[in-house]
């Protein structure tokens, strides 16, 4: 069964450490969605769901990379975090109970616990499911964002025949 | 082909969707010692302290048993293995046969010798029926004794604590969470205790419970000769491998079944995942039980690929926590409980202390690898240091980075804290513990492939060198 599995990467050759990203974000993950009102909104904070990550010249924008066998899915201890047939790795906040886990456990440091309105829950990227494509990767004037919409090579059942034993 | 799973957790739950990935006709049976479907173990003192509503309780929606064409026989537990004939003895003698047998049996509390221990009024707190019990008797109960502070006991006293119940902790080592916590991080973590009004008691232990007439609580004695009344104790003093039902079946069993990295036991066609294995610990490099969710989640879904005819590896694992309680945040893993200061088995240590903002973070290094870190309240980029674990990467080039990050967000909300506004003079300082301080190499194949960074380490060790 092949299908689609969507994913967004960072070229960093590319990136020049703008930040136009994680506004783009922030603002996406807002309730009014305008870039000004956005920074205003009572009890919600900015949050970006991706982060650049920079040092010297080196810089580019990390997110969730919806991982096959995500660390976060094994190590939430409610339920709150799943795979989706689709192969996005999403949070139900409803079940989530910000125990940390999750944060613990990415090591590309993706998942983060964001406050709003007072209670604390466990955010990721979401690949905007408002948007056909991610704020992010619109937002980048350097084309160092790339939303991965190829068919994935199906889930787990072709793997296992590469592996040569021994 | 009918493949048995024995126990009914997040193991479990695991390996039925790791083998249906692969093999949608094959009979699943699943033996359930308990009567509910595989439910969030470490969430029962988040219910008992009223955070979490008994419906949110499963693991997995409604019907996922049926949607999976799963068979589940409820209150049944394994009794016996007879592997020569291929088939499993459960409560009450009933047989089944098997062609693939997964043991997620899980761990039994362990209790310490304590005079009258057994009896009502003591209850360990690892399953529903110990938190139901617990309920039940709460309205009784004033004042209980939490004997042992690691994860559970923890966690049980906050939540006791937040029912309106006085709480003490006794606990026989001098430190909270005596696996997790340093000296330092104790001493703030007893700061949030006593601020909370949660009575402990450190470098004690009960020996006896002393019951009235009717057999009732009234009190513990301490070694040290201390009465403490109350009206009912929680025994939280860790967990055993539970290997009595496989006693005299062939199973090589050490403290807990040993496993090899396929997750199969010594017993062809015999698998075991979770807290019963004694599965390989990537930091000490040797096999010992952690009985941790991850891990056992980890497990399951590998000796569920390999039940299925897959090939999957189990590369090791190491303890993973994030514990919150009053307030106060700690996230670890690996050898967290290394003391800075102590260089004891060349260890490097490497602390960064802010008392305003309540942040402490340390990392131990050894053999210039990260072998575990312990952060307090600021623990938002925790996993990075986890990976670094799992990646097993030479991190002599930029360790001295690992700990005094500030990154520029955090720089920004500092300055709106009332810090000194910015400079040139001030951003130039400010680090940030993040992916562009690791090898080219090892983010280029990271951000780019969505593998497993222990797998991909283990098997092409260029990739996360230099």
């Amino acid at each position: 069964m092949r299908q689609i599995k969507r994913r967004i990467y960072p070229i960093e050759e590319n990136c020049m450490g703008c930040r136009l990203c994680e506004v783009a974000c922030a603002v996406e993950h807002s309730k009014t969605k305008d870039p000004i009102s956005a920074f205003l909104e009572e009890g919600w904070e900015p949050f970006s769901h991706t982060v650049v990550e920079m040092i010297g010249p080196v810089s580019f924008s990390l997110s969730c990379r919806h991982c096959d066998e995500p660390y976060c899915v094994e190590a939430c201890i409610s339920g709150a975090l799943r795979v989706e047939g689709d192969g996005r790795v999403v949070v139900y906040e409803e079940v989530c109970v910000a125990c940390g886990m999750c944060v613990v456990s990415c090591p590309w440091g993706a998942i983060k616990p964001r406050k709003r309105d007072g209670v604390v829950k466990a955010a990721k990227c979401d690949l905007c499911p408002d948007r056909e494509v991610p704020a992010c990767v619109a937002a980048c004037p350097n084309r160092a964002l790339i939303f991965d919409t190829a068919l994935g090579p199906g889930l787990e059942k072709v793997e296992e025949e590469e592996i040569i034993e021994g | 082909m009918r493949y048995v799973i024995a126990g009914n957790s997040v193991a479990t739950v695991a390996a039925i969707e790791a083998i249906r990935k692969r093999d949608d006709k094959g009979e699943i049976v699943v033996i359930s010692p308990e009567a509910r479907t595989a439910y969030c173990r470490p969430l029962i003192t988040y219910h008992l302290a009223g955070q979490v509503p008994a419906e949110r309780l499963p693991y997995r929606q409604e019907g996922f048993y049926k949607a999976q064409g799963v068979r589940v026989l409820y209150n049944r537990a394994l009794e016996g293995l007879e592997p020569e004939k291929g088939r499993v003895v459960l409560t009450g003698g009933e047989k089944l046969e098997f062609d693939r047998l997964l043991l997620a049996i899980g761990a039994t509390p362990f209790i310490p010798p304590i005079e009258r221990v057994e009896g009502p009024g003591v209850y360990p707190f690892t399953s529903m029926d110990h938190m139901e019990a617990v309920e039940a008797q709460l309205k009784d109960w004033r004042e209980v004794v939490v004997v042992g502070a690691g994860m559970i006991g923890i966690k049980t006293a906050e939540a006791l604590h937040a029912r309106g119940v006085k709480v003490t902790i006794v606990e026989l080592l001098d430190k909270i969470l005596p696996i997790v916590l340093d000296e330092a991080s104790s001493a703030w973590a007893r700061e949030t205790l006593e601020k909370a009004g949660v009575e402990y008691v450190l470098g004690d232990s009960v020996v006896a419970v002393e019951r009235n007439a009717q057999g009732d609580v009234k009190g513990v004695t301490l070694r040290s000769g201390t009465f403490i009344p109350c009206q009912g104790v929680i025994v939280a003093v860790g967990v055993r491998p539970n290997v009595a039902p496989l006693s005299g079946s062939g199973v090589d069993i050490n403290k807990g079944v040993l496993v090899d990295d396929r997750m199969e036991t010594s017993l062809e066609n015999v698998f075991a995942a979770g807290d019963v294995v004694e599965a390989y610990d990537l930091i000490l490099g040797a096999k010992r039980p952690i009985q941790l969710w991850p891990l056992a989640y980890r497990q399951g879904l590998i000796a569920g690929a390999n039940m299925a005819g897959g090939r999957k590896r189990y590369v090791g694992g190491f303890p993973i926590n994030s514990v919150g309680f009053l307030g106060f945040k700690v996230a670890s893993a690996g050898l967290s409980t290394v003391e800075p200061g102590v260089e004891e088995e060349s260890f490097e240590v490497m602390v960064f202390e802010d008392k305003e903002r309540g942040v402490y973070r340390k990392v131990v290094v050894g053999n210039n690898r990260l072998m575990g870190f312990l952060l307090l309240n600021d623990t938002s980029r925790a996993g990075v240091y986890s990976g670094l674990i799992w990646s097993r990467m030479d991190i002599s080039l930029f360790k001295d980075a690992l700990v005094e990050e500030v990154s520029m967000p955090e720089a920004c909300r500092l300055a709106a804290y009332g810090l000194e506004p910015w400079s040139f003079e001030s951003m130039r300082d400010f680090r940030r513990m993040g992916w562009a301080l690791f090898p080219r190499s090892y983010r280029k194949h990271f951000t780019a492939m969505p593998s497993r960074i222990e797998e991909v380490c283990a098997f092409e060790s260029e990739v996360c060198t230099i």
